[in-house]
């Protein structure tokens, strides 16, 4: 065979040819010495471009003034705008960067998700439900514990499926300093393969809440994920101990979200002055 | 995004009804679909939002992989890109097939969709529109490739909010002047720091995804990128061909100069 066109050996690094013709070429690559330096200098350039393009970009320029609104770029996108409309915004994207970065947002947008949809976490269903109460006629609505003392004066709680049961009950305050009365709420919240008790206790203006985590034999549940969240967000994370316990840090008065997500049980903790 | 954060922006996009407020603002005209303006305006705000409200610059998902922390260890797995001086050289049409060749890792630049505008001969809106169509396609090809060309649009999507943030931050602090001493501008100046060191570590991280997906051989079909250019295969092959034998010798010119 002679030395094919060099293009041909571009054409190979990018699999561009057909299979016998790639059979053929690499066949000659390996017996031609001149062919073999041609191919790898060729590679080499094709390596030096791709990080050249992966490594080429920069801050993208602030928008100017008479930018379209979302809704025409949406249109845009779409092709749905008149003539005219669609010309004004076109002609803005000439020059304003910081829209045609939107308007490709926007043009990804219209395709069709090329993956299926993802499954929806059983934590986030959990999470979702417990901020709606279930009707009454199921049984779980909102539960709300009177505290007597000053500090706390309700715990309203919601809890989602599949926890089966509550109890609550007054518990002595694991440590009292002399002179202070106080009371603390016991409640316990069982699920299907475990059980969450659960102390409140009144501490200044907020309380401390203490939380030990059993499985369904009463054997504590170690280094299991608590999270507390406030407003959907994340403030305090820790794993249980040996003993299964875990002591949030002082809570203000605030709705807060408890989540354990190992035994998917989350419950809500409403706490008013 | 780690499946518990995307659920955190699930439950702040509802509460308050904040999607709703925000879905008031369309009216429907010019024929506009909603579905397009929810997902490309009011949830890219909304997120926009949710990030600006996190206290801290995403320690959380910054956190670097054992993979990640091996490669610091070992120094980059390639090279470091070469001198810029060399992509200077190149005329816009060769950057522009360069990052057509690369398309799957790269992502065209403004000025880059206006050329391929031009010599395509079609509207802006088409031509952004092939080039997704192109790489979509080409993340279909292979799983992992699509994984990491999902992980390379957050890095993208967080560099892009951040710099914004930057610039904000630089502006704020040249608006205050020459009050060195102030706490606002004091508490600017840490602002920007940590927004520049974050910043670094996300760009370190996004040079990491470019080297891994650069492992994976996936050129843009050459038809593809005729498709892209509306011009002939042929004409394609040659350009690729004859940018590719510039591209060496500049390279051998380069490590020529001592």
């Amino acid at each position: 065979m002679t030395c094919p066109d060099p293009g041909v050996l571009s054409q190979l690094l990018d699999d561009e040819l057909a299979p016998a013709e790639a059979a053929r070429t690499r066949a000659h690559v390996a017996t031609c010495a001149a062919c073999g330096e041609r191919l790898a200098g060729l590679e080499r350039a094709s390596a030096l471009g791709r990080r050249l393009a992966g490594a080429a970009d920069g801050p993208a320029a602030p928008p100017g003034g008479g930018c379209p609104g979302a809704e025409d770029l949406a249109g845009w996108a779409e092709r749905r705008l008149p003539a005219a409309v669609f010309q004004a915004v076109e002609t803005h994207l000439r020059d304003c960067d910081a829209c045609l970065v939107e308007a490709v947002a926007a043009v990804r947008a219209t395709l069709p998700a090329p993956a299926p949809a993802l499954a929806v976490p059983e934590s986030l269903k959990a999470r979702v439900a417990s901020r709606w109460s279930a009707p009454e006629a199921a049984g779980r609505g909102g539960l709300v514990l009177r505290l007597v003392r000053a500090g706390v004066q309700l715990v309203d709680r919601h809890v989602v499926a599949p926890l089966l049961d509550v109890e609550a009950w007054a518990v002595p305050a694991p440590a009292v300093r002399a002179g202070e009365d106080r009371s603390a709420l016991g409640f316990r919240i069982r699920a299907a393969r475990a059980e969450i008790r659960a102390s409140v206790v009144p501490e200044g203006d907020g309380v401390g809440v203490r939380l030990t985590l059993l499985d369904d034999r009463e054997r504590a549940l170690v280094a299991q994920r608590v999270v507390l969240r406030r407003h959907g967000r994340a403030m305090y994370s820790a794993r249980t101990d040996a003993a299964g316990t875990v002591q949030l840090p002082r809570l203000e008065p605030g709705v807060y979200e408890v989540a354990c997500p190992e035994i998917e049980t989350d419950f809500r903790l409403d706490l008013r002055r | 995004m780690p499946a518990d954060r995307a659920a955190d922006f699930y439950v702040y996009v509802f509460e308050r009804d904040r999607i709703f407020q925000r879905l008031r603002t369309f009216e429907g005209r010019n024929g506009a679909r909603l579905r397009t303006f929810l997902a490309f305006h009011v949830l890219k705000s909304l997120f926009l939002e949710w990030q600006r409200t996190s206290r801290d610059l995403d320690t959380v998902s910054l956190e670097e992989t054992p993979a990640d922390r091996s490669a610091d260890d070992g120094g980059p797995p390639e090279p470091v890109a070469p001198a810029p001086s060399l992509w200077e050289t190149l005329a816009p049409e060769e950057r522009l097939d360069l990052k057509l060749l690369s398309l799957l890792e790269c992502d065209l630049a403004p000025d880059d969709l206006r050329l391929l505008a031009r010599l395509s001969g079609r509207s802006l809106r088409d031509t952004v529109a092939a080039v997704a169509e192109v790489q979509q396609r080409l993340g279909s090809r292979d799983v992992r490739v699509a994984e990491l060309r999902a992980a390379l649009d957050s890095a993208w999507g967080w560099l892009v909010l951040r710099r914004r943030e930057l610039q904000e931050t630089v502006e704020k602090m040249r608006l205050l002047g020459v009050d060195h001493d102030s706490p606002t501008r004091r508490r600017l100046e840490t602002r920007r720091q940590r927004l520049e060191a974050a910043l670094a570590t996300r760009l370190g991280q996004r040079d990491r995804l470019l080297a891994q997906m650069r492992t994976f051989k996936v050129t843009t079909p050459y038809k593809d990128i005729a498709y892209l250019l509306n011009a002939p295969v042929g004409t394609v092959c040659s350009r690729i061909f004859r940018l590719r034998q510039r591209l060496e010798t500049l390279r051998g010119a380069q490590e020529a100069r001592p």
